[in-house]
């Protein structure tokens, strides 16, 4: 069974949103819906001893989520391979879930009325391709893959580079790791 | 390749310049998906640009037939009339201008080459009119010129993984061209490869540069005339490269030897020592390259200055056509190149010397060109083509619409160029365009110049229209790409519009393919593959890229009159330049100008790209919309605490020409005495008609700018993007856009 | 749209009428069974159900696919799983138990019912009016309801909105009840309203002190914004003066007007305590996810209605 997880170098990542459109027009959302974003932080400093870089924002896929017990209709729930998923038929959209997310990861489709968000592209890994937001990238600063398997370039980078989660004194154990820039 | 019905065309995405490999999914004649291709250079990526294609491709609002203006100039009033229809009125009224008053009186202003732009030339010539302009002033070409009549052709082509050091200057790949900061960040991390960005600006490139030389904009000539300082003083040169392949190496040491790091520091307001530092780092960490950016060609009047300054740099430290510098591509030897598809042996002498502006800006117009030009051909066999190098100048083209002089232009061809938003001054050339009998537009959108339009002709995007990418016709190499599906409606490419135009003019022989598969076929076929068609080309072959020869100077000399590198530049002499750069301060600055700089106080930079857009592009496109809904300036928090500007206000920027408001963003990118404002910005969810034309006034930076001759670089007629100065205020509560 | 609030008035209303309708059930069967005074509560108990429904009824609204609410009654652990039992046996219950309560009723009276039912309120009641505090009180996404205090500051605001909603009904219609009982009654209700307005008041300011001296900055920064920012009038004028401070001191001025003021400004003070929380739902936000936010557009942009795709 595999462990999927994502390594963002953030070293490379140039901020230029490609891997939020993708995503946008890989899953048909409506304008003003992201399951993936990116912010910029800086510069800081002064001018011009300055720092500037961008973090990349899909869902963690948390090893400990906490929008999934929090759901009243079993919706929310996370597969053996770690990734959580939304299930349409069940979710009534009463964003319990949308507001347990300490990353915003989750957001309601104004259309359809319920929660959504990044998936890591179950439908298209099953054939063994890439998430859009990873294929995406000219820069190559997001790295896909299973955790389980050492051989991985997740599980590599993991032991090769100094990596970070965001937030991780909330426990929730992001399954999204962070190259610091 | 078929499975389930579905083909897969090998692509390119054309939205920039990178044309970065598409494999474009097709079943039942449309387009179902785009992937990158990882095989492409490219390596498969996609920007927010590409991944935005059935956006593009099927939005209500482009143009899909021919229109032609019903009511009067900018009203807004269109009849859809027939292809037919269009080109046969448009070449009457061709014809009768040529009889009345000749054919350079028919200009035609082009955009960023995603067009076929030897067939325009080609229809230009036979036709008679050397007036054929664009953008290329402000892009690449005055360096490519000033370049190649230095080392006999541009060296603009890249040898990595064995580079070791690299200049971006004026280059911010990792907003604009990223493919390329892909290959900059894998050599940095594989090889160690130093990164130095010059650019006033922390730009995301210079983000990840190793050392970021923040200059004020439009100083370049005083950094590169520094950094050759410190080169030649600190003997940080190529001795046996300046000794045996130099011409005028004395007199280069003499004349750089006033311009120390401490000259330039109060000018650049660049520390000296690390100015010192930027010089030493590129000399000797070598091979190294200076990777060209639109910037130092968007600066005026002391652009030709610095290109020529920052090419020498090349030659004194010998990186030059050697494994893993700068090397010295030529022309395709192979494949029939741009300029011999352009029939540049069909217009007269007397007609190339009416070319408007060639009188005063010679290095990319007809007098230079032909000198330069010539060169190269003897040398390498083949020139460069006339598209882009040999142009009238744009700005001279619109006083000649409003002064006469030296004539009075009648009809302008417009294709892939949003005139009212592409060059300086934009009132002025409202004013011009005003003034023309004819003005037809090819475009995907009714833009604000459209909708000054007789004629507007739709065009078809990337996914209908083959590619061949070859680097504006200076390439060696050749990647092919195909179309994907046929263009749906009656959109054509600009092929068919030359070609139906040229059909009706008596160029019939000139025009034998019926399709542009057909033309690049002829082009492709001498490189002797056994294939049948282009697209057959296209799917067994795709990419010609010739074996690399370095030093190929010692076998050929360089294509220029010394047959060496000319460091002392003869071509530039005859020409009535100088023949070495001297320092020549910003367009607009304070110490030539100190009463303008009182009333003007911010030194201003526009016409950089910003992601999600590219030039005047894509502001119909909601997706990416959303995320950039608004223009940003930039400015530091310190000026705008000064000015009572908060972040988000909108704010006035103002220089001589004019004013414009773009909403404020307060950041420490720009340096405290730096506005950065963006380009290309019109309103197209706003009214189209007169007087608000898609809001092209309130936003748009080329109201800002200039094309004076005063302002524009003697040499090319590069005009001022950035070096500008202007002041900013606060929008009053009562001026602010709603919505 | 993603710059957009999840939860609004409706959430906001929910909880002020959840909160007050459990209140009210606690209040009824608290009174029926230490004090033997239910037949006075018992039209309080009807409105009390009804009430729980008119807050079932906002939630199930809000929900982005409201004809899916039957959904939310899984065998899921989820709290507000347990809670919409809860709330719908309240109902029933709170229901059952007022028509009990009614002296007309054919089974007023009947033998251990009438307790069974008290009891069964008495803990619903409590639950409808705590639940909601306690799943606020878990979410550690959002760090001013992140607190175990949240739940018992619900269900102080419940019971006090209780105490003064009965007080208002048992001024209007007392059932089965004399003008002396009914003036017994009332002072009762008023002298617990009183104490749980101060002990509200306590509860509540060292709540928001604790969360304005958190050493997380965000958390401070947020709830600064009660006291001296953003949300200070409401706070200040609002939660404290008219819902908290006012009352107790118009409680104290025992005549027929103040009286009733008193109550009415008890269930205000719910009803901006509820605002309150709800909107300072703020997130701690990711580095540079404010200025991301920031400049994207409003809903109303043109661009975003020109073209129909």
């Amino acid at each position: 069974m595999a462990r999927w997880a994502m390594v963002i170098d953030l070293r490379r990542c140039i901020g230029c949103q490609a891997c939020t459109i993708a995503c946008q027009m890989g899953n048909d959302l409506p304008p003003g819906m992201f399951w993936n974003l990116v912010t910029t932080v800086g510069p800081t400093g002064s001018y011009p001893a300055l720092r500037l870089y961008h973090i990349p924002r899909p869902c963690f896929h948390c090893a400990d989520p906490p929008c999934v017990p929090c759901c009243p209709t079993g919706a929310s729930t996370q597969r053996d391979d770690g990734i959580v998923i939304v299930d349409q038929d069940k979710c009534i959209g009463c964003g319990a879930c949308i507001m347990s997310c300490p990353y915003g990861a989750r957001t309601r489709n104004e259309k359809l009325g319920v929660a959504q968000k990044c998936t890591f592209c179950v439908d298209i890994i099953s054939q063994g391709k890439e998430p859009y937001c990873v294929s995406t990238c000219h820069q190559r600063a997001r790295i896909f893959g299973d955790l389980d398997d050492p051989a991985s370039e997740v599980s590599q980078l993991l032991v090769s580079e100094n990596t970070m989660q965001l937030k991780p004194e909330l426990g929730t154990d992001p399954h999204v790791y962070y190259i610091q820039p | 390749m078929s499975e389930n019905g579905e083909q897969i065309r090998k692509s390119v995405c054309y939205f920039c310049h990178q044309q970065c490999g598409m494999l474009v999914h097709v079943k039942d004649g449309k387009v179902i998906e785009v992937e990158g291709d990882p095989d492409h250079p490219s390596q498969g990526g996609k920007c927010p640009r590409a991944s935005i294609w059935m956006k593009h491709h099927n939005h209500p609002a482009r143009v899909n037939y021919p229109l032609k203006r019903a009511g009067e100039r900018g009203e807004g009033k269109w009849e859809q009339i027939s292809w037919e229809q269009a080109l046969d009125e448009i070449s009457a009224k061709l014809d009768q201008i040529r009889q009345e008053s000749g054919a350079e009186f028919v200009c035609s202003a082009g955009g960023t080459q995603r067009t076929h732009d030897w067939a325009r030339r080609r229809f230009m010539n036979l036709y008679g009119s050397p007036n054929v302009f664009h953008v290329s002033h402000v892009c690449w070409i005055p360096t490519f010129m000033i370049e190649t009549a230095i080392c006999g052709w541009s060296p603009f082509d890249l040898d990595l993984p064995s580079s070791r050091c690299v200049v971006l200057w004026g280059h911010n790949p990792a907003e604009a061209y990223m493919p390329e900061m892909r290959a900059w960040t894998d050599a940095k991390r594989n090889n160690g490869l130093k990164i130095i960005v010059i650019d006033p600006r922390m730009t995301e490139s210079a983000a990840k540069a190793d050392l970021w030389l923040p200059l004020r904009p439009g100083t370049d000539a005083a950094m590169a005339l520094a950094w050759l300082n410190v080169i030649i003083y600190e003997g940080l040169y190529d001795e046996e490269f300046v000794t045996n392949w130099c011409h005028g190496w004395e007199q280069l040491v003499e004349h750089v030897q006033p311009y120390t790091p401490e000259w330039a520091e109060p000018i650049t307001w660049v520390d000296a020592e690390k100015i010192r530092a930027g010089a030493r780092m590129y000399a000797t960490n070598k091979p190294g390259n200076i990777q060209w950016g639109v910037a130092v060609d968007e600066i005026g009047k002391p652009g030709g200055a610095a290109m020529h300054a920052r090419a020498l740099l090349r030659a004194v430290t010998g990186n030059l056509d050697a494994p893993g510098s700068d090397l010295i591509p030529g022309p395709n030897q192979s494949m029939l190149t741009d300029e011999e598809m352009e029939c540049n042996e069909c217009i007269t002498k007397e007609q190339l010397a009416k070319q408007i502006g060639s009188d005063r800006y010679k290095t990319c117009s007809w007098p230079g060109y032909s000198k330069i030009s010539g060169v190269a051909k003897q040398v390498w066999g083949k020139s460069p083509p006339t598209e882009w190098m040999c142009e009238a100048h744009g700005p001279s083209v619109f006083e000649a619409l409003l002064t006469g002089k030296p004539y009075k232009p009648r009809a302008m061809l417009v294709l892939a160029n949003n005139t009212l938003l592409a060059y300086p001054d934009s009132r002025k050339v409202y004013k011009a365009l005003k003034e023309l009998e004819l003005i037809t537009v090819m475009d995907y959108w009714l833009t604000p110049t459209a909708m000054l339009a007789d004629y507007v002709l739709p065009t078809a995007d990337w996914l209908e229209r083959p590619t061949l990418t070859n680097t504006y016709g200076c390439s060696d190499f050749a990647i092919c790409s195909e179309r994907a599906v046929k263009p749906a409606y009656e959109r054509r490419t600009d092929y068919e519009f030359w070609k139906g135009l040229g059909d009706r003019l008596g160029q019939s022989e000139y025009w034998p393919w019926e399709t542009l598969e057909e033309a690049k076929y002829y082009r492709i076929y001498p490189l002797g593959y056994d294939v049948s068609s282009y697209d057959d080309f296209v799917e067994q072959v795709r990419f010609s890229f010739p074996e690399r020869e370095y030093y190929k100077y010692g076998r050929l000399g360089f294509a220029t009159t010394s047959g060496k590198v000319e460091l002392y530049s003869q071509t530039l002499e005859e020409l009535g330049y100088d023949p070495m750069p001297r320092y020549i301060g910003p367009a607009e600055n304070e110490d030539d100008d100190p009463e303008l700089a009182r009333e003007f106080p911010l030194v201003l930079i526009a016409g950089s790209g910003t992601m999600p857009y590219y030039h005047s592009e894509h502001r119909q496109i909601k997706p990416l919309r959303y995320l950039h809904p608004k223009p940003r300036m930039q400015i530091n928090p310190t000026t705008a605490k000064e000015l009572g500007i908060n972040n988000g206000d909108w704010a006035w920027i103002e220089t001589k020409r004019g004013k414009i408001m773009q909403v404020a963003e307060l950041t420490e990118i720009v340096h405290p005495r730096m506005i950065f404002v963006e380009r290309g910005w019109w309103f197209p969810e706003r009214d189209g008609r007169e007087p608000e034309l898609y809001g092209v006034w309130q936003s748009n930076c080329n109201v800002l700018t200039s094309g004076e001759p005063e302002h524009c670089d003697n040499m090319s007629g590069s005009w001022a993007n950035r070096g500008l100065l202007c002041r900013v205020y606060k929008v009053a509560e009562e001026d602010c856009p709603h919505g | 749209m993603i710059k957009e609030r999840t939860w609004g008035w409706p959430i906001a209303s929910y909880l002020f009428l959840g909160g007050l309708g459990g209140g009210m059930l606690v209040v009824s069967s608290a009174a029926d069974l230490f004090l033997d005074m239910g037949t006075a509560f018992s039209l309080g108990t009807l409105v009390a159900a009804v009430i729980i429904g008119l807050g079932s009824g906002l939630l199930v609204f809000d929900l982005g696919r409201p004809l899916y609410f039957w959904r939310v009654f899984s065998k899921e652990k989820a709290i507000l799983t347990v809670g919409a039992w809860m709330l719908s046996l309240a109902i029933i219950c709170g229901l059952v138990y007022g028509s009990t309560l009614l002296v007309f009723s054919p089974w007023h009276g009947l033998a251990g019912l009438q307790a069974v039912f008290a009891w069964i309120c008495l803990i619903l009641g409590v639950g409808a009016a705590i639940y909601t505090g306690v799943f606020l009180g878990t979410i550690k996404a959002r760090p001013f309801w992140n607190s175990p205090a949240l739940p018992i500051l619900f269900l102080i605001s419940a019971v006090s909105t209780g105490l003064a909603a009965h007080s208002l009904l048992v001024h209007f219609w007392a059932f089965g009840a004399t003008e002396s009982e009914v003036t017994i009654i009332a002072r009762l209700l008023h002298r617990a309203d009183i104490v749980l307005l101060v002990v509200e008041i306590i509860i509540l300011m060292v709540y928001v002190l604790i969360m304005r001296y958190s050493t997380t900055v965000d958390t401070a920064r947020i709830a600064a914004t009660w006291l001296s920012g953003s949300k200070k009038v409401p706070f200040w004028g609002g939660m404290l003066c008219l819902g908290l401070v006012l009352p107790i001191v118009f409680y104290l001025v025992p005549t027929g007007a103040t009286l009733l003021l008193a109550a009415v400004l008890v269930l205000i003070g719910g009803i901006i305590l509820r605002f309150l929380v709800v909107y300072t739902d703020e997130r701690v936000m990711l580095p540079g996810e404010e200025q991301f936010l920031r400049w994207l557009p409003d809903r109303d942009e043109a661009f975003l209605s020109t073209w129909e795709e």
